[in-house]
């Protein structure tokens, strides 16, 4: 049987995955996006599971929401993201200075 | 095989892959891990019971999320150009980052839930699937309909509201990415339309002596 705290360390996890992947990571920029939706997966991951440990359904319609709002967020990131590369041609973190005046 | 394997067998392989998204230096094999991931968890929250969500994060995260990374990864045709990372200065930020949300997340377990601890598909010792009634599942209403029962009654403003979010993705990223070349010759459209075609075909008098 699958307990509560399996799924809680699971979420926690991909969540830590996601978090160090933003902080540890200077390559790219598209591997930020992508720790982005790994941190939106876990967090709407953990609201459908305790909606169904508390035997609610309203998390899962926070989940719905959530995805609505990640592939919306990842659609406009991904835009800028063209932008900048037509711009400067590069998406390296370590050269992003466009605004610092 | 018990539904707590195939559990361990769904986030182990999901934790790896999640390690490779961040680790991998190539941006292409990064979204095909993270299909991987989405895949798996997909897998798992079919395990909890949530058909309708489980299949929706397939068909959104898989179909349209991961399709639109392979697609501007293809586009942009990244360079790994080797930029000499500092590792000292950010690994002492992910360690505090990770103690924060591990010091979180451990009290908010500590907090007791009334609720029964046990979920998932029922299976006997011997595993063999215990009888399912299928009078008394056709009488109860499925995942699907329970959501759609209060999306579209009780929680209609949030429909409304995530329809109008995605329609300012949509605009969004259509203006951004539409560039606009000023003195590039195109066709125009209303001046061909405009054409009158008594005007156009004429004689001329090529031998006016």
């Amino acid at each position: 049987m699958i307990t509560q705290l399996y799924c809680e360390n699971y979420t926690f996890f991909l969540f830590l995955v996601g978090v160090l992947g933003i902080f540890l990571n200077q390559k790219s920029i598209i591997i930020i996006i992508m720790s982005l939706e790994i941190m939106f997966l876990s967090v709407s991951f953990n609201f459908i599971f305790f909606s169904i440990y508390l035997d609610n359904i309203v998390g899962q319609l926070f989940a719905l929401a959530i995805l609505t709002v990640a592939a919306s967020e990842s659609s406009i990131g991904l835009a800028i993201l063209v932008v900048y590369y037509r711009i400067r041609s590069t998406i390296t973190i370590e050269l992003m200075t466009l605004t610092k005046g | 095989m018990t539904s707590t394997t195939l559990f361990w067998i769904f986030s182990i392989i999901s934790l790896i892959s999640a390690c490779m998204v961040v680790s991998l230096s190539n941006a292409v094999y990064s979204v095909l891990f993270l299909i991987v991931v989405f895949c798996n968890t997909a897998s798992i929250l079919l395990l909890l019971g949530a058909e309708f969500l489980s299949f929706l994060f397939l068909i959104v995260y898989v179909g349209a999320i991961a399709v639109l990374f392979l697609f501007v990864v293809m586009m942009l045709n990244v360079k790994i150009d080797g930029v000499k990372i500092n590792y000292s200065t950010i690994f002492l930020i992910g360690i505090l980052i990770s103690l924060i949300l591990l010091i979180q997340i451990w009290t908010a377990l500590q907090l007791d839930i009334e609720a029964y601890d046990n979920i998932g598909v029922p299976l006997s010792q011997n595993n063999f699937p215990t009888i399912i009634s299928w009078i008394q599942e056709n009488e109860l209403p499925s995942n699907t309909e329970s959501i759609g029962l209060i999306l579209y009654t009780s929680y209609s403003l949030v429909f409304i509201m995530c329809a109008f979010i995605l329609l300012l993705a949509m605009i969004g990223s259509i203006v951004l990415t539409m560039n606009q070349r000023s003195g590039v010759k195109t066709q125009q459209i209303t001046l061909q339309l405009y054409r009158n075609q008594n005007k156009v075909v004429r004689f001329i008098d090529l031998r006016k002596n």
